[in-house]
């Protein structure tokens, strides 16, 4: 008869609950955080490989081609959505509509950063 | 058992038996890796992904080593990437891999983890790695908004991934 030693489980996974507790509490709380910072964005800033290229204002309706026809950018209702975009996975299309600020979307393969800003926003400011 | 034999190859000893283990092991995380990019992504963010690959990573260095489990893991981003993708995604994987395996090995030797804490810090940080790189690439810090969302799939991804490895490591004899 065998007594396995009253080892809670808890205990004997210590390390691998408080590792994984604290990144998924610092991913909430960082969720929190950023979302509460967020106010609808005034323009849309897009950037090519980190330069940026275009400031486009939220409130005029309009289609806007980047990088030679390789994404194309809309911008209606004010929201900024990816259309078209020339790249093997689409991600930047399937991000759908952004509209606050510091909200992007992203196309790795063409290098191409569309970041919503707020008004008076420095150019390296992160939200 | 019959008798094995010894090659210097390089840094590591290593028997021809464990040789075509290594190499079956860096196939398999080749074929599980194909088999990921073949399924639809469900989220729209660039970096969310299973992982799969990290299989036979963790299997390899919980049952093999340290420098086992490192050639798995670099040499399949680098056939990969010849194979499937292009220089770009490479560079993104390699750098994903490398800090991947930096925590992996940490946290499995130092700190004495079970599978599935050193497959969750092994996802997470592999995320974390590809968005520090695409943010150095873009130059821009705008991409740290996705962290969050990469801590939180990875941890999922990490923990499926931990208690499939812990299985496979307790059930098959290498």
């Amino acid at each position: 008869m065998k007594d396995k030693g009253k080892k809670n489980i808890l205990y004997v996974y210590n390390k691998e609950i408080i590792m994984t507790a604290s990144l998924v509490l610092f991913a909430v709380i960082s969720l929190i955080i950023l979302n509460l910072t967020r106010t609808q964005g005034a323009y849309a800033e897009v950037r090519e490989s980190g330069v940026i290229v275009a400031t486009y204002p939220l409130n005029i309706d309009r289609e806007y081609t980047l990088k030679d026809g390789k994404n194309i950018l809309v911008i209606k209702d004010g929201y900024a959505y990816m259309d078209y975009a020339e790249c093997p996975d689409r991600t930047c299309v399937k991000t759908g509509k952004i509209s606050k600020t510091g909200e992007s979307i992203t196309c790795l393969p063409n290098k191409i950063s569309v970041v919503i800003r707020g008004e008076g926003d420095g150019p390296d400011l992160v939200s | 058992m019959a008798p094995t034999l010894f090659h210097e190859v390089g840094f590591m000893k290593t028997s021809t038996k464990r040789l075509t283990a290594l190499a079956a092991l860096i196939a398999t995380a080749m074929i599980l890796s194909f088999i990921e990019s073949q399924i639809p992504p469900i989220v729209p963010l660039p970096g969310v992904k299973l992982g799969l690959a990290n299989i036979a990573v963790i299997f390899t260095l919980y049952k093999l080593g340290i420098w086992q489990s490192a050639s798995v893991s670099l040499i399949r981003v680098i056939l990969s990437a010849l194979l499937f993708g292009n220089s770009l995604a490479l560079i993104y994987s390699f750098a994903g891999a490398v800090f991947s395996l930096i925590f992996m090995i940490f946290l499995k030797n130092v700190v004495k983890m079970h599978t599935v804490g050193v497959s969750v810090a092994g996802a997470v940080m592999h995320n974390a790695a590809q968005i520090a790189v695409a943010s150095i690439v873009m130059e821009t810090a705008v991409i740290i908004y996705y962290l969050p969302w990469l801590i939180i799939s990875g941890t999922l991804a990490g923990i499926v991934i931990g208690i499939i490895g812990y299985q496979l490591i307790k059930r098959i004899k290498l």
